[in-house]
């Protein structure tokens, strides 16, 4: 009797299996495989010929130079302080007994669905030329904020909670009775924190610095609100290509950011793994081992205030400038920012409309694709199912605008132009967002026990029959939450689908960046405001459902 | 109550082999060149550690795993080419595997919803089983609302159902405490003694082996170590393994003086015994082991016999007592009863050991 591994061992299958499993290879090498191959024949290839002299060109110019080093730079130090804040963050929701836990959690969890350049917005607004700090309260008139600074602010604030989810989860994850048994060998709370907590989580800190690593290369959003001076590659990618054209530069540009990005992804995810294997019990406990000494209460209480209070100022200032006038001139309320986003005749409503009937659509085939695919890694005992997994996974690591402009390059020539159709458009979304509905459904079908579809098998139940009755009944609400978690990501993302949009189809988010480059930040601001209370109150939605499933 | 009689399958494996890839990308043999013939009706189990290959083999009749080599035949029909839910077999799970959507009677009739029966007989024949389980009148719980006992008799009844070819079961009742344990393995017992599926029972629990069983296998590292009925395997077991992993026995290295037709003649530690039952292979060396069982072996006092041991220590556990004896180099382990108000020997002291031959057995001494 071999240990059993959660996945299954080695039943017969039918054709109709493989067949399912052969559209799976279809899909993922015609939108995932073929276009960053795309990429690379432009960045290499020129009339045919494979050449290095993009990439000499870029790495002679000092300019091009720059702004691959300042790429780095700036992610290094946004994962440098987005982990130690997310790290203290985590440590004091989850340990320390306080006031305000579940609040401080939920605020931070906002940003995760937020559109890309709130932080961007909110921080222009506050310290830029004519912000409400800078220029109103202090009287000054500098720009000190574009740059660095600027985009170092936004992103850790925007940012840090991708690396506090997951970090949180570690936290949960230890065993509460390692940290117990140091205390009770006499070890302090910090001796404990040292000695004991901060090495299991090593791993843990490590992959949480990669992802916002990852993340602030990736961001094109506040690099293009505030980055000034200070290009990064993301930015170039973007003008090159919107700007003049030049598909070979960008996808040159591309190549720059893309090979670190996968590499860093493949490292973090292995860190992740290895980080698993540190907890000892999976069962998420923590309360037992609750903080309640004064003075590390009301530090880290403190410190929770202060980034919730942040995170609530960006959105507050967000919406304080979609309501007033003119912003840094004239700060008498009005609704005319709506009135334009809402207006008959408004670019707003059919932006808005297109985004709904795109996510939508993409979230539902995304969600349903993620299922399936998500039960044949899981359950169905066919070669190359791995290779499928790690094929899907692809899109998690390569930064947006790389795939945006895969996509526009390989989907505008034959044999396949859907270039300018809403076609191409749903197809990003779903690429893009099918790695975490597939996390998603891998972990809810991994929670079943495998003995259930065992049974079932053995009852009379082929696969499908299987799939239909056992496995999607129970995990609906799993499946339903990936599917809007998709859909939110859908309708906020701005990186990739921003090189396919077209004068047909547009989205929020493209509209939020025409209007911030023609100078209308409280226009800009009302969509940001529109789309953060259309994905909040969904997602306050999703919970009450699951909520209920959970209890019935 | 008039039931529907299972008329089971016999069941042949012939050189069924398992071959799983390690971690480190060797190959590892699970099951190694295994052949068993289940008659129609009969209950035989696979007895073993964990790691032996048991469950491995039951997963390959199921069809859950892909036999390397070998066949199985269920009814004359080789099934390795079958997907599971085309073997008509039924499965009974550690983890009893009911489906928690789905209420007693919906779990029980799952197969014969998927056969499309019409609704009427379906009911019948679901009723009856859970009549059978004695479960008739939790039909509309969920499974979450049972007892582990009870969910364990919903599994029987919804494998038992649909007249399954060959009834399967793996470790079904590792997961109940002690008391339930027994119950539901009557229960077991009652159902086959009443309908006669033909099973294959996986369990590493001797006792469980023991008392439902027409036939055990007892397995080691992929291999059948001995095949017989629980007696055999009890008083005669072919090998030092079975001995030992079936009860608890002493085994005493001896010599063979002297071979009859009906009995060898042994030396032992000073002591020559006449005994009646040796395995095969005994009779190649002079050098065997003898095996005598802890409940067989009796401590006497020190002029009552030829064959002496130092006492080493002693457990009292309620119905007896244990004592460990060293006998000339080796440890042996005897039962004291307790209730016949016998002095303890202290430790240290020593003692005459004492058995009859009748129940004592040879074994080949084969180095392990």
């Amino acid at each position: 009797m071999i240990k059993r591994k959660q996945k299954q061992g080695g039943t017969r299958e039918e054709s109709s299996t493989y067949a399912v499993f052969g559209l799976a290879w279809v899909w993922l090498l015609v939108l995932i495989a073929y276009p960053l191959v795309q990429i690379l024949v432009a960045a290499f290839f020129v009339s045919g010929n494979f050449t290095l002299s993009e990439f000499y060109s870029l790495f002679e110019t000092a300019y091009y130079r720059r702004v691959i080093v300042n790429s780095f730079r700036l992610a290094a130090i946004v994962a440098t302080f987005g982990t130690i804040i997310a790290l203290i963050f985590a440590l004091a929701v989850t340990k320390v007994d306080m006031p305000g836990r579940k609040l401080f959690h939920i605020v931070a969890l906002v940003p995760t669905i937020s559109p890309p350049f709130a932080f961007g917005l909110a921080v222009i607004m506050l310290f830029g030329r004519q912000g409400l700090v800078t220029y109103e309260i202090l009287g000054l008139e500098t720009s000190a904020i574009y740059g660095l600074n600027g985009m170092a602010v936004a992103q850790i604030f925007g940012f840090f909670p991708f690396a506090y989810l997951l970090l949180r989860g570690i936290l949960l994850g230890l065993n509460p009775s390692l940290e117990e048994a140091a205390s009770t060998l006499g070890a302090n709370r910090f001796k404990t924190l040292f000695t004991v907590t901060l090495p299991l989580m090593v791993t843990g800190i490590a992959s949480a610095f990669l992802l916002l690593f990852i993340y602030s290369m990736a961001d094109l959003g506040n690099a293009l609100l505030i980055g000034g001076n200070y290009t990064v590659v993301s930015s170039q990618i973007y003008l090159a290509i919107v700007g003049q054209f030049d598909f070979a530069r960008g996808a040159a540009l591309s190549v720059t950011i893309l090979f670190p990005a996968v590499l860093l992804f493949i490292w973090q995810k292995k860190l992740e793994q290895r980080t698993t294997y540190a907890m000892v019990s999976g069962r998420p406990s923590g309360s037992s081992t609750s903080i309640r000494e004064r003075g590390i209460v009301w530090s880290a209480w403190g410190f929770c205030v202060l980034i919730t209070l942040i995170i609530g100022a960006v959105y507050l200032t967000i919406l304080a400038g979609a309501s007033t006038r003119l912003w840094g001139v004239n700060y008498t309320p009005t609704l005319d920012h709506f009135r334009a986003v809402f207006g008959a005749g408004n670019l707003g409503v059919r932006a808005l409309q297109d985004t709904f009937f795109l996510a939508s659509i993409a979230a539902v085939f995304g969600g349903v694709l993620s299922l399936v695919i998500g039960y044949m890694v899981q359950r169905v005992p066919v070669r190359g199912r791995g290779m499928v997994d790690f094929l899907s996974m692809i899109p998690m690591a390569v930064p947006g605008v790389v795939i945006g402009i895969a996509f526009a390059i390989a989907f505008n020539k034959p044999p396949l132009i859907i270039s300018g159709t809403a076609l191409i458009i749903i197809l990003l979304f779903i690429v893009r967002t099918m790695p975490f509905g597939l996390r998603m459904s891998v972990a809810a079908i991994g929670q079943i026990d495998v003995a259930i579809d065992e049974a079932s098998l053995t009852l009379g139940a082929n696969r499908f029959q299987t799939f239909t009755r056992i496995t999607l009944p129970l995990i609906r609400t799993s499946f339903v939450a990936s599917i809007i978690y998709m859909f939110t990501r859908n309708i906020t993302s701005l990186s990739a689908v921003i090189f396919v949009v077209s004068a047909n189809w547009t989205l929020v988010t493209a509209a939020m960046l025409s209007e911030i480059e023609t100078g209308r930040i409280s226009v800009a601001s009302a969509f940001a405001v529109v789309l953060v209370v259309i994905v909040v109150a969904i997602n306050i939605i999703l919970f009450r459902f699951i909520e209920r499933q959970k209890t019935s | 109550m008039e039931t529907v009689t299972t008329q089971g399958n016999d069941l042949r494996l012939v050189d069924l082999e398992k071959e799983f890839q390690s971690p480190d990308g060797g190959m590892v043999t699970a099951v190694n060149k295994i052949s068993l013939d289940v008659a129609p009706g009969e209950f035989v189990s696979l007895l073993g550690p964990s790691g032996c290959g048991k469950t491995t083999i039951l997963r390959m009749v199921a069809g859950l795993e892909q036999p390397t080599r070998g066949e199985i035949l269920i009814g004359e029909e080789r099934v390795n080419e079958l997907p599971p839910y085309k073997r008509n077999i039924g499965l009974v799970f550690q983890s009893y595997a009911l489906f928690p959507h789905k209420t007693v009677f919906e779990n029980v009739a799952y197969s014969q919803t998927l056969r499309r029966r019409p609704k009427a007989e379906i009911k019948s024949s679901v009723d009856e089983m859970l009549a059978l389980v004695g479960l008739g009148h939790l039909a509309d719980r969920s499974p979450t609302q049972l007892s582990g006992g009870q969910q364990q008799r919903v599994a029987l009844a919804r494998a038992l159902v649909s007249d399954p070819r060959v009834l399967l079961f793996d470790e079904p009742l590792s997961n109940l405490d002690a008391r339930l344990r027994v119950q539901v393995r009557a229960e077991i017992r009652r159902v086959h003694q009443r309908l006669r599926p033909t099973v294959i029972y996986v369990t590493h629990d001797q006792s469980e082996a023991m008392s439902l069983s027409d036939r055990i296998a007892v397995m080691s590292s992929g291999q059948v170590m001995q095949i017989g009925t629980p007696q055999d395997i009890y008083q005669r077991p072919d090998n030092r393994f079975v001995a030992d992993f079936v009860g608890s026995a002493n085994f005493f290295p001896a010599r063979v003086l002297e071979r009859k037709s009906k009995e060898l003649v042994v030396e032992f530690s000073g002591g020559t015994f006449k005994i009646g039952s040796w395995a095969p292979g005994s009779e190649q060396s002079d050098d065997v082991l003898l095996v005598i069982r802890q409940e067989h072996l009796e401590i006497v006092p020190e002029s009552e016999s030829s064959v002496h041991g130092i006492i080493r220590g002693s457990e009292f556990l309620g119905t007896h007592t244990e004592c460990l004896i060293e006998v000339g180099g080796q440890t042996a382990l005897a039962t004291l009863d307790s209730s016949g108000g016998i002095e303890l020997p202290t430790e240290g002291s020593t003692v005459g050991i004492r058995f009859q031959e009748s129940r004592a057995h040879v074994i080949p001494n084969t180095p392990e």
